[in-house]
């Protein structure tokens, strides 16, 4: 048939469809959901990828896999709750933690690009976002160039045009500013 | 028989020269009634028609615009109504009448892709056409019971809607402008007009500057319960996340 239903049914959350261009968490009672449903839950219960010992592929670890559908729905009720505690923590509307620095040349006249790997705890952070580099309460203000993420197995980052999301591993975010210091331990907040 | 006839239309029966069009099983089309068919449907489609397809095709059409009031709460049908929608049995209900069973019945979203052409197409699947007029008098009552349950649930509101992702709009780099992707759970939300988002220090206030619906009229302004959509806000909204509801008042 030369028309095909790119959908694989609906989810039991929202009702909407389950579309077969993204990969769907697969819970433990063998319910699917859609990508949607998952995000809410992301910032609680984040993706990590590992490798094993003497190897160099990287695999998938989703601790949403260990959830029932009930148990996801209950969650799902409290999670706002702990952003909120986040945001109390933290003081700011969407933070990212800094692990490590590493920094390239770029070009004679620009300033060095500085690539700051780490993980976005909550918010949503896009290339072109006014940011401020807080380090001890002191903050500096800067600007995304870029983001690059983590995807699937590969090891490779693909490209740095994407989205800092919570619960999803984010390789780097790139600044290129000139007087701009970053370090392990600070924190990118919105 | 020349190249320019004679040759008999298969739909009005009449005798013509000059250039004629063929639909299934080889028959002839002339001018006239292929620029009727045209207004109908792409040429794609009726080409592709029978004369029994076509003479049915039309004679449903003249059964529907027999009917000038809704079936269910017998208001003529007007300006007003964006469409009709034709049920299962043959039953016609107003735009409101569809409407208000969407908060139980929303309309599934979808794509498809035609391997022949090689692209892909936004589809819906509408539950309405799977539904006789006693489904949809049914399905009244259970929106009924939703809507005050979720009324319950929300407070009172204009609407509610309920994020799903926060995108920044591509090439405004002078402006915050973003996207607020989700779906209306209840009531509306309607375009040049203010939402709240309710955290725990205070709540905050967002502009809603235009609406983009994912269904229907996607030039209409207004997103209505049931159906999913974006919100395009150019104020700071970095302190709205997913599953974050926003409340119009």
């Amino acid at each position: 048939m030369a028309v095909k239903r790119m959908d694989t049914g609906a989810c039991p959350i929202c009702g909407r469809a389950l579309s077969r261009f993204t990969t769907h968490v697969t819970l433990k009672d063998d319910t699917k959901i859609c990508r949607d449903c998952e995000n809410k839950l992301r910032v609680k219960y984040p993706l990590s990828y590992y490798i094993r010992s003497r190897g160099t592929k990287r695999y998938r670890k989703d601790p949403l896999q260990e959830l029932t559908l009930m148990e996801f729905l209950a969650e799902l009720e409290g999670v706002k709750e702990y952003v909120e505690d986040l945001r109390e923590k933290y003081g700011f509307n969407a933070v990212y933690q800094v692990e490590d620095i590493t920094m390239e040349p770029n070009g004679w006249f620009d300033p060095p690009l500085i690539f700051a790997k780490g993980r976005v705890v909550y918010g949503f952070f896009d290339i072109g976002d006014k940011v401020r580099v807080v380090r001890r309460g002191v903050g500096v203000d800067a600007e995304i160039k870029g983001i690059n993420r983590q995807f699937g197995e590969e090891q490779d980052i693909i490209d740095w045009e994407h989205r800092g999301e919570p619960g999803y591993p984010c390789d780097s975010i790139v600044f290129s500013q000139k007087d701009l210091i970053v370090a392990p331990g600070d924190i990118i907040v919105k | 028989m020349g190249i320019f006839g004679p040759y008999k239309c298969a739909y009005c029966g009449r005798t013509f020269h000059g250039f004629n069009w063929r639909i299934k099983n080889g028959r002839d089309i002339c001018g006239d009634c292929k620029d009727i068919l045209n207004k109908e449907m792409p040429y794609e489609k009726w080409h592709k028609m029978g004369i029994t397809q076509i003479r049915a095709y039309f004679k449903e059409k003249e059964r529907l615009e027999a009917q000038k009031e809704c079936s269910l709460c017998g208001r003529p049908f007007g300006a007003a109504d964006l469409y009709k929608f034709v049920l299962k049995d043959g039953a016609q209900i107003c735009y409101s009448c569809g409407e208000s069973v969407r908060i139980v019945r929303p309309v599934f979203c979808t794509e498809e892709y035609d391997s022949l052409k090689e692209k892909y197409s936004f589809a819906s699947d509408d539950p309405l056409k799977e539904m006789t007029l006693d489904d949809v008098k049914a399905a009244q009552l259970e929106a009924d019971t939703e809507r005050r349950s979720r009324m319950d649930k929300f407070g009172p509101c204009k609407g509610a809607f309920i994020v799903d992702d926060v995108i920044r709009v591509p090439g405004e780099k002078d402006r915050e402008v973003h996207r607020i992707w989700g779906r209306c759970v209840l009531g509306s939300a309607s375009a040049n007009s203010l939402a709240k988002v309710v955290r725990r220090e205070k709540p905050y206030f967002i502009q809603i500057d235009r609406v983009e619906p994912l269904e229907y009229n996607k030039k209409a302004q207004v997103l209505s319960e049931g159906h999913g959509g974006a919100l395009v806000a150019s104020d700071d909204v970095s302190f709205i996340y997913s599953g974050d509801v926003l409340y119009f008042e």
